[in-house]
Order: C-alpha cells, then sequence, then structure tokens
C-alpha cells in the first residue's frame, strides 16, 4: 500500500522534472495504473456482493422481495422453515419457480454480525468529512485562484475523484450500497447511453474547437474524459459479473 | 469474485419484504447455502434489510473498500504534493 503510494507520489511529479529521471515515464504509467485500479476497487468495494434481487408489491398489496439465482440450500432453509410449515395453509403467492414462502417473520435468528464500534465509526466519519470538506474547499477557492485552463480538467477529474469519495461515506454511514446499479436494468442502459453520449458529444467538442486553450473546452475535456472513464468500468464490471439484461 | 459457482440450477424465491426487514431469514448464505451468521445490509426504500451472505464476501467487500480509499487518498495527496 505505501508502495503504492509512494508511485503515485513520484508519478503525478512533472517527469521532465523529475528526480526519478529516465524511469519517470514508467512510474508515470505506474501512478496511471494506481489511479484506475483504485476507481475500479473503489466501485468493486460496493458492488460486489452479487445478489440480485427486486422488490414489489403483491396483488395482496403486500411488499414481496424476489431473490434471483438463491442457492437451493438457501431455499429449503427457508421453505422448510416451521414458520413457513406453519404458514402453508395461509395464503400464498407462487412464483417462477413454484417456490410459495409466507409469513416468516416468527423464524428463529441468529444474533446480527457485530458492527464496528462506536468510536470507529466517528474516525470514519471524521476522515469522511474532512475529504468531503476539503474537496469543497478545493473547489470553492483554490480553483478560482490558482487553476488555470490548463489545470482545470485535472481538478475537475480530482473533483469527480472526491466526489466519490462522499458516495462511499454516505454509503458506509448509512450502508447505502449502491451495486444494483450494475444490474443492466432498462433504465440503468439508458443512464450508461446517456452518459457515453454525454461523454462523446464533450470529447467531440473539445476536438473539433478552434479555440483548444480555453477554460471551457478544457473543461469539457475533463468531463468527457471522466465520463467516458466510468461508462468503460460500468460496462467492464457488467461483463466482469456476466449480468444478463432482463 | 471469490464465489464458486456450483452447477445446480438456481432458483428465484420469492420473501416478505417485512421478514427481510425484521431479520428473520434462516442463517444459510442465499448465495452459497453454508451456514452462515452474516448479513447483508442493504437499504430497501429507507428501511434497512438483512439477507444472509458469507462472511468472506463481507470480508471481501471491506478489504477492497479499504485499499480503495488508500489508493484514492494517495492519488489526492499526489495531486497537491509536487517532488522537487
Amino acid at each position: 500500500m505505501g508502495g503504492a503510494i509512494t508511485i503515485a507520489l513520484i508519478a503525478q511529479a512533472v517527469p521532465a522534472s523529475s528526480p526519478a529521471g529516465p524511469i519517470a515515464a514508467l512510474l508515470c504509467i505506474a501512478g496511471l495504473g494506481c489511479v484506475f485500479a483504485s476507481i475500479v476497487l473503489l466501485l468493486q468495494g460496493v458492488s460486489t456482493i452479487p445478489i440480485r434481487w427486486r422488490g414489489f408489491v403483491g396483488d395482496d398489496r403486500v411488499a414481496y422481495l424476489r431473490i434471483f439465482d438463491a442457492h437451493p440450500a438457501f431455499v429449503a432453509a427457508v421453505d422448510h422453515s416451521p414458520a413457513s410449515a406453519a404458514s402453508a395453509l395461509g395464503q400464498e403467492m407462487p412464483d417462477d419457480t413454484g417456490f410459495a414462502l409466507q409469513g416468516l417473520e416468527a423464524l428463529p435468528t441468529a444474533p446480527p454480525a457485530p458492527g464496528p464500534g462506536r468510536l470507529d465509526r466517528r474516525l470514519r466519519l471524521l476522515i469522511y468529512g474532512v475529504g468531503c470538506g476539503w474537496a469543497l474547499v478545493m473547489f470553492l477557492i483554490l480553483v478560482p485562484l490558482h487553476v488555470t485552463a490548463t489545470d482545470l480538467p485535472d481538478f475537475i477529474f480530482l473533483v469527480i475523484l472526491l466526489a466519490a469519495l462522499g458516495v462511499l461515506a454516505a454509503a458506509s454511514h448509512w450502508r447505502l450500497h449502491i451495486g444494483r446499479i450494475f444490474i443492466l436494468t432498462p433504465a440503468n442502459a439508458v443512464a450508461i447511453i446517456g452518459c457515453a453520449a454525454a461523454a462523446g458529444a464533450a470529447g467531440l467538442i473539445a476536438a473539433l474547437s478552434a479555440q483548444p486553450d480555453t477554460a471551457s473546452v478544457e473543461a469539457a475535456a475533463g468531463l468527457g474524459s471522466a465520463g467516458t472513464m466510468i461508462v468503460v468500468i460500468v460496462l467492464g464490471q457488467i461483463i466482469w459479473h456476466r449480468v444478463r439484461p432482463r | 469474485m471469490g464465489l464458486s459457482v456450483p452447477s445446480e440450477r438456481r432458483a428465484t424465491v420469492t420473501i416478505p419484504l417485512s421478514t427481510a426487514f425484521a431479520d428473520g431469514l434462516p442463517s444459510v448464505c442465499v448465495l452459497t447455502g453454508e451456514p452462515t451468521a452474516g448479513r447483508w445490509t442493504r437499504k430497501f426504500a429507507r428501511r434497512t434489510a438483512f439477507i444472509p451472505v458469507r462472511e468472506q464476501l463481507i470480508a471481501l467487500q471491506a478489504r477492497r473498500f479499504r485499499l480503495a480509499w488508500w489508493l484514492l487518498l494517495g492519488l489526492a495527496a499526489s495531486w497537491e504534493v509536487r517532488l522537487p
């Protein structure tokens, strides 16, 4: 971990003036690898428990949860539980495979897994707060004062990354998992295509502009590259998990 | 992703959402069928639901979470720090 951060630190220096000298280019490539690995791991960290589910309301106006690709042992454990057997005489709602489970509220359960301690949670929240506050300060103060048109895409990229940290903070603190975004539902497909179109349009504007040094064009290029990267990662996740469109 | 996919035919199971809210599912991993006490906590419309998953999956997720954090913090620091 320390090595990765060190590589990223060295690689972010200007290669021409880097003390690493002739290996600066290699370090720069390694630093880019660290960047992309961190983003992919960030997404995987909040999205890779591969349970597919869908919530819906039945005809009896009761909310149900449909879990896809459940292991037969899990299905059997639910199906043969005493509460399920007791409710077998009651109302049933068959689904695609014939399983019908109702009235499981009285099932005996193991105690929940212990969560992080209070101090741990406070420390984590403090780190999140510092990170997000740093992003806000940098965006509101440093960018107008010191950032030129050339550096603007870099700062936009960095702010997007820190915004991802903010999403991660919210996901961790409020136990909000966003893994469902990688299930290719029609809404997600529209979002992905829209993001790809926006990224492509931004890149096209940047490429065809007659004044490539203006701030707006540089901002469009930065947003375009960030959007393209997001689309690539999302599509890669979908292919990796072999998620079938439904 | 750390999961061995068995050859058995997978099923689709429907349960009342209140069961998941009340942490009332049996302690069997929904993906592997192994006995487990682990819970995957997830939000369903502002309410917390519990789905049993293997502890290894939660540990894997937490490890990636921490790794991504360190890498992103290193990236953010490197953005500001310039070596002489």
